[in-house]
């Protein structure tokens, strides 16, 4: 499956096939930072690894610090988008990888820098000819900018994939006529909503050593029951949603 | 049509005259105008690096080497000779062919001639174009600002810059783009033209394995430079005679 066609590729391929392709790339990006995208690249690690049996390559652009590397410390590569090598290692690497899925958090204050090297460089056209799958996950915060800024990815990278993950715990702007209408203008036919969790679960998914695949496995057994069912119903909600989005079911503003 | 002879030149050495030689080469080739060039980088030759098979080393110093450029133009099949001067010899290129007038065969309208004059960072670069003025009368005269080394450190700001600029009459300006370092630097490594890096195609025009980032810069900065040079009266005629001669046929 490659990720150009003539329609929005949202159209032709599923979330499902996207875990299967050769290589994947899914870039979890957000204009604003401490908006939950780290914690959305780490729920996105864990899935793939429930899907596909192994972990995702991580590309860590936080630079030094790393924070999502720190969970993923053998899968993770901390690198830093104003070396030029580091670049060359980000793209060059996934073009040139066999099978891998490879998940890209990035942080925020190289959003436009990575949007303007991807551009640049003719990524888009590049993966499509690699048939590497892309998708952009893009977290929208609480102000109005933050939907111009989604919107302004979307329309200029119209081959590559687009879904709008909306943190609950955040909130966002759609409540604004003109937000709503800048919204309906990127037809978004693809998002993502993050249920609101409570403290206790939230800290727990944000721990370093907590991994959705060990849950599955029963490996958290000493978790309290109320914690372990929310966690579940969190991990099925998201589960579901992923699967309408693979029928590419519109969520209706 | 008529032959056009482009000068590029400085007279300080490092300021990127080769590079702005070999992007023009390198839109003319792309746009099928057929070229041929001079490397006066004697013995040791530049821009022949990038161009084996269409640039020349000579010696401008030599007669034999001067009638190589200029008793040729109308023998050849290439309708544009591009010569890169060697570092610091742009004033005494000039004045060389004040003296033997080849300068007022250009302005008398026998073939057409620019000159692309790189300045450099220094207050030296503003001194230059007031000396290559006394030449450029009559000639396509362009001074070619150079930021592909992020030369960003201008010693002249551009209140001074500009007041030197109004004295020259006809002078038009152009900015080399900077280009991203690594970039730069593979593509010399390669010894191959920007085009072929970005073609990834090695020298002897196989396949290469050159990085897609670091073509994507390349691709990105040859459009900006193109953008430059076409804006160039001594390109635009360039293109036009070459339109005029297609319809022509």
């Amino acid at each position: 499956m490659t990720a150009g066609s003539a329609n929005h590729p949202s159209s032709v391929a599923t979330l499902a096939e996207i875990d299967q392709t050769l290589s994947s790339v899914a870039i979890v990006t957000s204009d604003c930072a401490r908006n939950g995208k780290t914690l959305f690249s780490k729920l996105m690690a864990d899935l793939l690894t429930l899907r596909r049996g192994d972990a995702p390559q991580i590309f860590d652009t936080d630079f030094p610090a790393g924070g999502l590397a720190a969970h993923f410390e053998n899968t993770s590569q901390i690198v830093d988008l104003n070396r030029t090598t580091d670049q060359v290692k980000i793209f060059d690497g996934m073009l040139n990888s066999k099978g891998e899925a490879y998940i890209i958090d990035l942080v925020a204050r190289h959003h436009s820098k990575f949007f303007d090297i991807y551009r640049d460089t003719g990524f888009e056209q590049g993966a499509r000819e690699a048939a590497l799958d892309v998708t952009i996950f893009f977290v929208i915060d609480r102000e109005l900018s933050s939907i111009q800024a989604a919107r302004d990815i979307h329309k200029s990278l119209r081959d590559t994939r687009f879904v709008v993950v909306r943190n609950a715990a955040v909130g966002d702007a759609l409540e604004q006529p003109e937000a709503a209408k800048l919204y309906a203008e990127m037809r978004v036919d693809r998002e993502i909503i993050l249920p609101d969790l409570s403290p206790v679960a939230l800290g727990m998914l944000e721990h370093v050593d907590f991994h959705f695949d060990i849950f599955v496995a029963d490996g958290y057994s000493q978790f309290p029951f109320e914690l372990k069912a929310e966690l579940w119903s969190f991990l099925e909600t998201l589960y579901e949603q992923r699967e309408q989005v693979d029928r590419g079911a519109a969520q209706p503003l | 049509m008529k032959h056009t002879v482009i000068l590029v030149g400085a007279d300080k050495g490092g300021v990127g005259k080769t590079t702005l030689s070999r992007a023009l080469l390198d839109y003319l080739e792309r746009n099928n105008v057929l070229a041929r060039a001079f490397d006066t980088e004697n013995p040791r030759g530049t821009l022949k690096r990038f161009y084996p098979g269409k640039a020349e080393i000579i010696d401008l110093s030599n007669v034999a080497d001067q009638m190589k450029i200029l008793d040729t133009m109308d023998k050849v099949s290439e309708t544009v000779t591009v010569v890169d001067l060697k570092a610091g010899n742009l004033s005494n290129a000039l004045e060389i062919f004040e003296k033997i007038g080849v300068l007022q065969a250009a302005r008398d309208g026998v073939f057409d001639m620019g000159l692309l004059h790189v300045v450099g960072p220094s207050i030296a670069s503003l001194d230059e174009m007031n000396e290559v003025a006394k030449y450029t009368n009559g000639l396509g005269y362009v001074v070619a600002r150079n930021f592909i080394n992020e030369t960003n450190f201008f010693e002249w700001d551009e209140a001074t810059y500009s007041k030197y600029f109004a004295r020259l009459p006809n002078a038009r300006e152009i900015e080399v783009p900077k280009l991203n370092e690594m970039a730069y630097e593979q593509v010399d490594l390669a010894g191959v033209t920007f085009s072929d890096f970005v073609a990834n195609k090695s020298a002897d025009g196989e396949g290469a394995d050159f990085s897609f980032v670091l073509r994507g810069y390349v691709r990105k900065w040859m459009s900006d430079i193109d953008a430059q040079i076409e804006q160039l009266d001594m390109v635009k005629n360039i293109m036009a005679e070459k339109r005029a001669a297609a319809g022509g046929k």
